[in-house]
């Protein structure tokens, strides 16, 4: 295995989580400069370097190079964002999904229906990183995972969580005031059954909302496991 | 021969493409659908082509060549594009093929695309494709070029918020100057295909299992949702907003459609009445806390205490992020691109929740215009850009390319915070 996760109860903070990989060795470097004395170095049995990786730092640096000009700092993401955007990026896929993938078939291309010039006809991969690129069948993480400038990936993937984030409520700010009047909008509640607003609290054990009696009954039977 | 300018929106959804042909009344992309479909009896479709293989479109499956906004898989998006060129050169069968040795491509891409799949879409412009020029850039860096017909006063391009709302997800872009502040860009990742899985849960508990039915779901979508102006009150009288939708029979409809007064009810007609379902699905971007309730996540407490920014939070967040000056500036030329801002409502509902939130003395103002069709704005503002002699200062031509290569011409396009 090339990643694997260090169990957080070994290293000090509870909001720091560590990665160790022997892959990406390149993105070393930048790590290094102001951060070397987290950074362990060890070998492993086939003889390549283990680098392990603190992923609030590399957002840190992230921070301070993109939020220079907001102005605050202080640690990013703390182990409560981090499950957070777990939860959240599982649920988005989940909903997005529109239908069970399918191959394509082999040496798939267009058919144009009416006639064209044969020598104009384009073929498939004239040059070899042409080729490359078209047959390549790679899904995005794939992509992810070859990107050495760990920067711009924490950049992309942050994109998605700027709507649920802790860090601005926790963090000092001067316009407090606002911000905590933006936070604290109440969330609608809708029965899961019928869909009216519910006075009620969320089930215990589905953390579902009802409105009813009724439509409590009739959770119990079907949505609630 | 003169030189052809080819505009391509690459949406996630629609795949926007046109030629410049001289004027700018009246013309309008073509649009086909960026997937590859393959029906249920095995048959592999590009584009539109599912369209004319069969009516019954249940269990049809798609294949993307986007996953999560991004431009991945290019064995899907080549045969796309084939039949794209394709379709766009025959509409003008008089004059010539497509000849891309001697056309302008202007093409755009999500923003923040992984560098390295931006490079990809390079290569295969130029070394597949060969086109002569090129110019790529985000569909919203396009908007401000567009003439908006709404006469107001003041009126300039100058500065721009553009909410791009299209099948992935939303942007909230600032363009100061024709250029992207990129400090003050912000995403939700709320659009059509989300909104689509929302519906599908719902419809498929209450109603019917409708879950393998894509193209069904989208155009319920399309047909019944609205925006609410308060949702509590609309809540409380939902049965006044009531819509029947018609599922379709094969003979007499074969999408489906809403019940008017005339329509005629046979026995075997199957139907049902959707009430909340309209406004709770587009509601969702004002509280994204409906994505999250009604699933098996919901008892997560980390959730439940999350403080959720919706999409007016995050279209102050970006507006407070750029220059103090340009503020007011961008808040009274809010721009609406992209498919799902066609949802009815949506512009009246951004105004008053923004209404809300900037200051009073604000000019709060949605830039319109009734002739312009919000999903091809970009595509348009392509258009008009490709007008300007100043596509000539930023493009890259292939000579270019095949001297510098293509890091070179990645670093003239790519985003540039990160360096």
């Amino acid at each position: 295995m090339l990643v694997e996760e260090i169990p957080k109860s070994t290293n000090a903070k509870s909001s720091t989580i560590y990665f160790t990989s022997t892959i990406n060795l390149s993105a070393r470097s930048m790590n290094r400069n102001g951060h070397g004395d987290d950074e362990e170095s060890s070998t492993n049995k086939k003889g390549r370097a283990k680098v392990n990786y603190n992923v609030n730092q590399l957002m840190n640096i992230q921070t301070q190079i993109n939020g220079a000009s907001t102005g605050s700092d202080g640690p990013l993401k703390s182990a409560q964002q981090i499950q957070l955007e777990r939860v959240v990026s599982k649920r988005i896929v989940d909903l997005s999904k529109e239908s069970n993938n399918f191959e394509l078939p082999k040496n798939f291309c267009y058919n144009p229906t009416h006639e064209i010039d044969q020598n104009k006809r384009l073929r498939l991969g004239n040059t070899p990183s042409t080729k490359k690129i078209l047959s390549a069948r790679r899904n995005l993480n794939s992509y992810f995972e070859e990107e050495r400038n760990l920067m711009s990936i924490n950049t992309i993937l942050g994109l998605n969580y700027q709507f649920v984030d802790f860090s601005e409520v926790e963090a000092p700010r001067k316009k407090k005031r606002k911000v905590e009047g933006r936070m604290y909008r109440p969330r609608v509640r809708l029965c899961c059954i019928c869909g009216s607003t519910s006075n009620y609290s969320r089930c215990h054990l589905c953390g579902l909302f009802y409105c009813s009696v009724r439509c409590n009954k009739f959770h119990q039977e079907s949505r609630c496991k | 021969m003169t030189k052809e300018y080819l505009v391509v929106d690459n949406g996630s959804y629609n795949i926007k493409a046109g030629f410049n042909t001289g004027s700018i009344e009246n013309i309008h992309p073509i649009k086909v659908q960026n997937a590859i479909s393959k029906t249920k009896d095995g048959v592999v479709h590009i584009g539109n082509e599912y369209l004319n293989h069969s009516n019954n479109l249940s269990g049809i499956q798609f294949k993307r060549p986007y996953e999560q906004g991004h431009l991945v898989s290019w064995e899907t998006e080549k045969p796309i594009w084939d039949y794209v060129f394709d379709h766009v050169s025959n509409g003008r069968k008089k004059i010539h093929e497509l000849d891309p040795s001697n056309t302008h491509l202007i093409l755009t891409e999500t923003p923040f695309q992984l560098p390295q799949l931006s490079s990809n879409t390079d290569q295969i412009v130029f070394e597949e494709y060969g086109f002569n020029e090129y110019y790529r850039c985000t569909p919203a860096s396009l908007v401000p070029f567009v003439e908006f017909g709404d006469n107001l006063p003041n009126k300039s391009n100058d500065f721009m918020l553009v909410i791009d709302s299209g099948y992935n997800s939303t942007w909230i872009i600032p363009m100061i100057y024709q250029t992207i502040y990129w400090e003050g860009v912000r995403k939700l990742p709320i659009g059509g295909k989300l909104l689509n899985g929302l519906l599908k849960e719902l419809i498929s508990f209450r109603h019917y299992d409708i879950s393998d039915d894509p193209v069904l779901i989208n155009h319920i979508k399309e047909q019944t949702s609205f925006l609410a102006d308060d949702l509590p009150k609309f809540l409380k009288e939902k049965s006044k907003h009531q819509a029947e939708f018609i599922l379709p029979d094969f003979k007499t409809t074969t999408t489906g459609f809403v019940r008017t007064k005339d329509t005629k009810i046979t026995p075997d007609t199957q139907s049902f009445k959707l009430t909340d379902e309209r406004f709770i699905i587009p509601e969702a971007f004002y509280r994204p806390e409906l994505l999250f309730d009604n699933s098996d996540i919901a008892s997560n407490s980390v959730l439940q205490n999350a403080p959720l920014k919706n999409l007016t939070d995050l279209i102050v967040d970006s507006i407070m992020a750029c220059p103090e000056i340009a503020r007011p500036l961008l808040s009274a030329n809010i721009s609406l691109v992209g498919g799902t801002t066609n949802i009815e409502n949506f512009d009246r509902r951004l105004l008053s929740e923004l209404r809300k939130e900037l200051p009073s003395n604000w000019f709060v103002r949605i830039r319109q215009d009734k002739g312009l069709n919000r999903d091809e704005l970009s595509w348009l503002g392509g258009i008009e850009l490709s007008n300007l002699d100043v596509l000539n200062n930023i493009s890259v031509s292939k000579k270019d390319y095949f001297e510098h290569g293509a890091n070179w011409c990645q670093r003239q396009f790519g985003f540039k915070n990160l360096s």
